[in-house]
């Protein structure tokens, strides 16, 4: 072990998603001395010049604060290309003749909301955190103990380093070892659905329009991807079914699951040509007992794993990460140490009304899908309860909250 | 010494410790309570984590393992053989540890003076005969610079009727003959007490509860619920 131990203000467990926004969140954040915070990520997986292997390929859909917080941070501005804008969504029942719009127009936005490839958005973090020099990366390597002090907490690493910090920030997943390692407990809900996620090239071109459509085995979601041209007929189809019909589906031979997928989402966009990898996820609510710690805030996955049939969890922990580094510029400002317990209690506290209306609205798209074929006046409600998320009119109160 | 023990109280406890820990049963609104009670005292005492916390009349110890949870150093004192039982099972489950203990805290206070950098004490001195007791043992066992935080019911008609008229006849939300109104506690009764035992009360706080749309917060009046916050001079 060497004998130096180094020391930074933040040290943050896990290089995914959360862990770089927070990272990126913090860097420019600067002390009464007039230096930056010094913040170290340490990440389990070494990271490569090809990040879809980094990152999975799950999309993400984005809601407008999220691009707004993005677009602060300079990582929207890396993206924006590689966005696919939400003009319509349309909302449908198999078997039943009507259907549903929602406009962007009509809503005064330019988009209701922006597909990204998971991988595109990692990729985008990881080169905006590369131009700060106060961000130190342990890379491959793993926290493998924490202690925890009055003043601080004492990290030793896979490579035998020995870190401290003032707050210890858990952007390690669902299965977070920090969480572990202070003991917080978790409630996992399994939700007995599994959501097959694809990307198809579809006959025709999508023209930014989002399709949810109802069908007997449970709900399909096509998004819309960007493929670098005007008329891109490239989506990402995440497909809710029981976790039987899942494994039916993976067994499929790719003709076959272009003709299942077609004759379930109907023909908007004419038949599925072409067809990528297909994976399956369980899906299932995780949920940390406790936000905080002695100088340890859970953030992202390690604090909430969510059903991704609102597509809230992420802009979810973005709100998370935006309310706490805001925390964190306040206490920098009146000098007080940014790891000061009361915060972190006041920051849990603050984030419980929208963990909760997020969660609460989830399982209550979930309920209604687990059950029979909902009727298109249900469709219609769950459309407009998914857009309050999505549009700033709406969402005045988290914009409020967030400043944005 | 005679203890200053209610045994009917007592028996109404150890007679539904078994549902303590249902997040949907007798103790429903205890638990939903229990976030804000932790929040206020944090507020005053910053971190928890290494402080040593006695939870007076700790029950299930529903606060006292929350108060654990954060770092803290607790032990738990009931004179309910049940509920303790309860306790120690739940904190074997939750990895958790909190010294549970069957004392009374004037015998506590005996042993312990001034060992506690926080003495904790919620809902419980309407259920004992002489409170007063109950105050002079918590001033007693808490560091000089310490924090002794009581909650407990106020003594007004509305608290009456929503604590003991609705909750225990209407709605039955919690047991027939959980309160009873005569042990009530006007705030200046129990800053009168505090006073006198050298706890200076610096901070108090309402705690609301409707029991219908289960809203629960810490608001300004003292009306019904309430919590003190008081340093030991």
């Amino acid at each position: 072990m060497s004998d130096t131990k180094q020391h930074f203000d933040v040290v943050i467990a896990g290089g995914g998603l959360s862990g770089v926004l927070s990272a990126i969140s913090l860097a420019p954040l600067t002390k009464q001395d007039g230096s930056k915070l010094s913040i170290a990520i340490v990440e389990n997986n070494a990271l490569h010049d090809d990040v879809s292997l980094t990152f999975d390929s799950r999309v993400l859909a984005l809601s407008h604060g999220s691009v707004s917080y993005l677009q602060s941070l300079g990582v929207w501005q890396e993206l924006g290309q590689n966005a696919a804008p939400i003009n319509q969504i349309h909302i449908s029942d198999r078997g039943k003749y009507g259907k549903a719009r929602i406009n962007a127009d009509s809503h005064q936005v330019s988009a209701l909301g922006y597909v990204v490839e998971m991988s595109l958005l990692g990729k985008a973090l990881l080169y905006c955190a590369a131009q700060f020099v106060n961000i130190t990366w342990f890379c491959p390597d793993t926290i493998t103990s924490v202690n925890w002090q009055v003043s601080h907490v004492d990290m030793l690493l896979a490579s035998e380093q020995a870190i401290s910090a003032q707050l210890l920030l858990a952007c390690d997943g669902a299965q977070s070892k920090c969480r572990q390692y202070a003991n917080i407990a978790s409630s996992t809900k399994a939700y007995e659905q599994s959501a097959l996620i694809v990307n198809v090239t579809m006959a025709k071109p999508h023209h930014h329009v989002a399709y949810e459509r109802f069908t007997e085995t449970g709900p399909i979601a096509m998004l819309p991807l960007t493929d670098g041209s005007q008329n891109s007929h490239k989506c990402s189809v995440v497909w809710t079914v029981r976790p039987e019909q899942a494994q039916t589906l993976m067994s499929l031979s790719a003709a076959e699951f272009s003709h299942a997928l077609t004759n379930a989402f109907g023909r908007w966009l004419g038949t599925v040509d072409k067809v990528g990898q297909r994976v399956v996820y369980p899906l299932h609510l995780v949920r940390a007992k406790e936000q905080v710690f002695h100088r340890m805030v859970l953030v992202g996955n390690a604090s909430h794993t969510i059903h991704p049939i609102a597509g809230q969890g992420f802009n979810l922990g973005l709100r998370d990460v935006a309310a706490l580094s805001h925390m964190i510029a306040n206490q920098l400002a009146d000098a007080n140490d940014i790891g000061g317990f009361s915060n972190l209690a006041a920051y849990a506290e603050q984030r419980a009304r929208d963990h909760q209306s997020v969660i609460d609205l989830t399982d209550s798209l979930v309920t209604l899908f687990s059950n029979e074929l909902p009727p298109l006046v249900a469709g219609r409600n769950v459309g407009l309860k998914v857009l309050n998320y999505f549009t700033p009119l709406k969402n005045t109160f988290v914009n409020k909250t967030m400043g944005y | 010494m005679t203890q200053n023990v209610n045994h009917e109280e007592i028996a109404k406890f150890e007679k539904v410790a078994s549902q303590w820990w249902e997040l949907d049963g007798e103790f429903k609104p205890l638990h939903q309570i229990n976030p804000l009670r932790r929040q206020f005292i944090i507020q005053h005492v910053e971190t928890l984590f290494e402080k040593n916390i006695l939870d007076v009349g700790c029950g299930g110890g529903i606060l006292a393992e929350s108060l654990a949870q954060l770092g803290a150093t607790v032990t738990g004192i009931d004179m309910g053989e049940e509920p303790l039982n309860v306790a120690k099972l739940h904190a074997l489950e939750s990895g958790i540890k909190v010294d549970y203990q069957k004392i009374t805290a004037e015998e506590m206070a005996q042993l312990h003076a001034n060992q506690f950098d926080v003495v904790t004490c919620m809902e419980m001195l309407e259920h004992v005969p002489n409170p007063q007791s109950i105050v002079q043992a918590c001033s007693k066992l808490v560091k000089p610079g310490g924090f002794v935080f009581f909650s407990t019911l106020n003594k007004t008609i509305k608290s009456y009727l929503l604590a003991i008229l609705a909750a225990e006849k209407i709605l039955k939300l919690v047991p027939d003959g959980t309160h009873d109104h005569q042990q009530f506690i006007r705030p200046s009764q129990l800053i009168g007490w505090a006073e006198h035992y050298n706890l200076k009360c610096i901070d108090a706080a309402g705690i609301h509860y409707n029991p219908i749309t289960e809203n629960h917060k810490l608001i300004d009046s003292l009306d019904v619920n309430y919590i003190l916050c008081c340093q030991k001079v």
